[in-house]
């Protein structure tokens, strides 16, 4: 019984680890997410609507990259990927919505 | 009969989009200022100049013992230093501008049919620098506030007078102007108007919201929280700013459109500028 239970917990261990392992980023990982958060900020500030943080936070991210981080540089580029992408849709709804709002 | 109801509604959907379209820089303004002259009815038209303390009694007392030394003499100096101090070459700035650079303020920014673009106070004096071979000023603060704020104390009492030229190019930097004072923008998403049109006279925590109307006339302003003299773009940073949206540059298209449009919004009421604000 207690064969049977430590092979269990051995086989569970090492299917954690292994799905730990697969969870970490790597440098390239981060590249990736990283082009693509700058890309969406730059078409954001292309489009008038670059939001004030995102490229502190992307230059935060390179940062925590630098020191090893690389799981909450990974974070940091979700957030400014998400505030890239948040630019881009103000900026098109916006352009729809702003004569409704002028003094008449 | 399909096609009938579709051609109506199209009809009627360009019809409703150039009704909007066609609202004209005066039938702007003078919705513009109807809007705040009822919202705010206890206010005398020409009251508008002077901002927040138009509309806030106790702030204003303080503004006015303020204004018995204002803190922004000694830029006006300094600026009137530097306006008569000649360039290299011999020439000063009021070889660069109308009536030798007196009582000119009022009329600016103006569209300027040559260059095609908007021309601010601060930009036209940095042409006129670098038409003399002199380095440009930096725009939000230093020289270039001091400057334009002796420029616009000899402007005081001036009319404003901006003009919208009948020329596609300068009605489209007014509407793109007009397109970003109610344009929502940063993570706060707000715009301009959001404060100062609908929000006028309701706090943001402690601070009460200036109308928009007369919102140019006093610049550069000495501002307590700079501790200096700044211009209408450093002020126009800082807003973007607050709301969490990235600036544009200062003197950039961007901010010299919106200076335009704002500025004709208040054609009418009298200059008073430099100014002191909070």
């Amino acid at each position: 019984m207690k064969s049977i239970l430590r092979t269990i917990v051995a086989c569970a261990l090492f299917f954690t680890a292994g799905v730990v392992g697969a969870s970490e980023p790597t440098a390239e990982d981060f590249n990736k997410a990283f082009a693509e958060a700058n890309d969406a900020r730059k078409m954001a500030g292309e489009l008038g609507h670059e939001w004030r943080d995102t490229a502190k936070i992307l230059k935060q991210a390179q940062e925590t990259a630098a020191a090893g981080d690389l799981k909450k540089a990974m974070e940091l580029v979700a957030v400014a990927k998400l505030q890239g992408e948040a630019g881009i849709v103000q900026a098109k709804r916006e352009g729809a919505l702003w004569e409704g709002r002028v003094i008449r | 009969m399909k096609k009938l109801i579709a051609c109506f509604a199209l009809g009627c959907f360009f019809a409703g989009v150039s009704t909007v379209a066609l609202s004209t820089p005066e039938e702007d303004r003078i919705a513009f200022q109807n809007y705040y002259l009822t919202k705010f009815s206890d206010v005398q038209y020409d009251d508008f100049v002077n901002g927040v303390y138009s509309i806030d009694m106790p702030s204003r007392e303080q503004w006015q013992t303020l204004e018995e030394f204002p803190p922004y003499e000694l830029a006006l100096e300094q600026g009137e230093t530097l306006f008569n101090t000649p360039f290299a070459n011999g020439k000063t700035y009021a070889d660069c501008f109308e009536n030798g650079g007196i009582g000119i303020r009022q009329n600016y920014p103006y569209f300027d049919l040559e260059q095609g673009q908007v021309i601010t106070l601060e930009l036209a004096i940095n042409q006129c620098r670098e038409a003399n071979g002199e380095k440009p000023f930096k725009y939000k603060r230093g020289k270039i506030a001091e400057l334009t704020a002796y420029m616009a104390y000899t402007s005081r009492g001036e009319t404003i007078n901006v003009v919208v030229p009948d020329d596609p190019r300068a009605l489209a930097a007014y509407e793109m102007g007009k397109k970003f004072y109610y344009t929502k923008r940063g993570q706060l998403n707000f715009a301009c108007a959001d404060c100062h049109v609908g929000g006028s006279g309701g706090y943001i925590r402690t601070e009460l919201l200036s109308p928009a109307l007369g919102h140019t006339s006093h610049f550069p302003v000495y501002r307590l929280k700079w501790g200096a003299i700044g211009t209408l773009h450093r002020r126009f940073s800082g807003c973007n700013q607050q709301v969490r949206a990235k600036a544009f540059k200062a003197q950039g298209e961007e901010y010299r459109n919106l200076e335009y449009f704002l500025t004709y919004m208040s054609n009418g009421l009298t200059y008073n500028g430099p100014g002191v604000r909070k």
